[in-house]
């Protein structure tokens, strides 16, 4: 089983929280937006943990930057821009997968319709590399500063993702003669406080009159090739760090100590 | 009537103690990087020298490199090792931290005791302390 977790740092200096994170989860990928912290400092600080021996990973991508448990060399660039890094994992005894991780705009400085946009030629340039290395196991994870429901993430020339394993199983759907591949996005699962943890990722409670208060900006999305690997139940987004907690005493993300966004925590059976 | 097939290999055939070169040097390399925190890692790779191929003239070729992911993934050779299937003897080229260009070991306590001439090489330590102070500044 191989851990993943995914956390925007708001450009704030949480390498203890995410040390502590990684250390009580067992973290073997760990995916940072927003990280303003130093090399060594990260380096040192994860690896003061008994057993631990993170790498930072070889990339070009300004937004996003990956530490591994493993020896960096499992985790090779296949495609890096400056918000988009797309890697092939390819452990011993398993079979390669994409990870790709992504921050997108945010909604602060662009327009719904450019987000868009912009999505819809990730979900180009994704397909473009499954094609090079010729397969779809992939998974997408990151900020993407829009919700599961929004357009671009639903559309088909977006990035097709939809809440139901039954339809993602379907594997692709036709538009206009036109082939789509989906992907699984098992963050819908997570809206509201039908079930146990935060409500969302990220919280806007802005005085206007469209206003959802809990956005899932940080989302993990899975082409059906890997469903198989991973279990609704293992995607979690934390809220505590072992006795910390990165909420206010209104449940809702604490800037002070922690970032404006919750980690993302999912694990795959690889 | 059936004829059972007679094995004429010995039961010891695959029962070996050897230790394969490139894995002590995968060792090494990752003791390294506990030692550095993985500010300048060992990385072990086929190859000999720029754009040789593993393997020549039937002989397996591996370099020893120092990366600094924080720098880029800045690299340093800092040594390679050549040997023929029976594993030694083995040679070692491409180092300063030994007698000459390139020298033959005949076996793995030679082999170990040239690597830690390597590493206690006065030019090797201060090319890995250069390294790790450029990544923490």
């Amino acid at each position: 089983m191989t851990t993943f977790l995914f956390w925007n740092l708001n450009k704030s200096p949480l390498e203890a929280l995410v040390s502590a994170l990684a250390e009580i989860h067992q973290v073997d990928v760990l995916i940072l937006a927003e990280c303003e912290i130093p090399v060594s400092v990260m380096l040192e600080v994860l690896n003061q943990n008994p057993g631990s021996m993170f790498h930072l990973t070889d990339s070009e991508c300004e937004r996003i930057v990956i530490y591994t448990r493993f020896s960096s060399e499992y985790l090779q660039k296949q495609l890096d821009d400056s918000r988009l890094t797309i890697r092939r994992l390819r452990l011993p005894g398993s079979d390669e997968i994409l990870l790709s991780a992504l921050h997108h705009p945010s909604k602060l400085h662009w327009s719904n319709a450019s987000q868009s946009a912009e999505c819809y030629r990730v979900s180009s340039t994704i397909r473009e590399v499954e094609e090079e290395v010729g397969h779809r196991r992939t998974v997408l994870v990151g900020d993407f500063n829009m919700n599961p429901f929004e357009d671009a993430m639903v559309a088909a020339t977006g990035l097709n993702a939809v809440m139901a394993r039954m339809i993602a199983a379907r594997e692709t759907r036709t538009v206009l003669a036109h082939e789509y591949p989906f992907f699984y996005n098992p963050m819908w699962g997570h809206f509201g406080d039908a079930i146990e943890g935060p409500s969302g990722t990220f919280y806007d409670g802005r005085s206007e009159h469209l206003t959802y208060f809990w956005n899932m900006f940080d989302q993990v999305l899975i082409r059906p090739e890997l469903l198989s690997m991973f279990r609704n139940e293992e995607l979690r987004i934390l809220s505590v760090a072992g006795e910390r907690t990165l909420l206010t005493a209104k449940g809702l993300p604490n800037t002070s100590v922690a970032s404006d966004h919750l980690p993302i925590l999912f694990r795959l059976d690889l | 009537m059936s004829i059972s097939p007679r094995n004429l290999w010995p039961d010891d055939i695959a029962v070996t103690d050897a230790v394969a070169p490139v894995s002590l040097l995968k060792e090494q390399a990752s003791l390294l990087g506990e030692r550095t925190k993985n500010l300048v890692e060992g990385r072990v790779t086929p190859g000999l020298g720029k754009g040789a191929a593993f393997l020549i003239a039937g002989r397996f070729n591996y370099d020893f490199d120092l990366v600094a992911p924080a720098l880029n993934n800045y690299r340093y050779h800092l040594f390679s090792i050549s040997h023929g299937v029976e594993l030694y003897p083995l040679t070692i080229s491409g180092t300063e931290a030994l007698d000459s260009e390139d020298i033959q070991v005949n076996n793995e306590e030679e082999f170990l005791n040239a690597l830690k001439r390597i590493f206690s090489f006065e030019k090797t330590k201060r090319i890995i302390s250069s390294l790790i102070a450029q990544s923490t500044s």
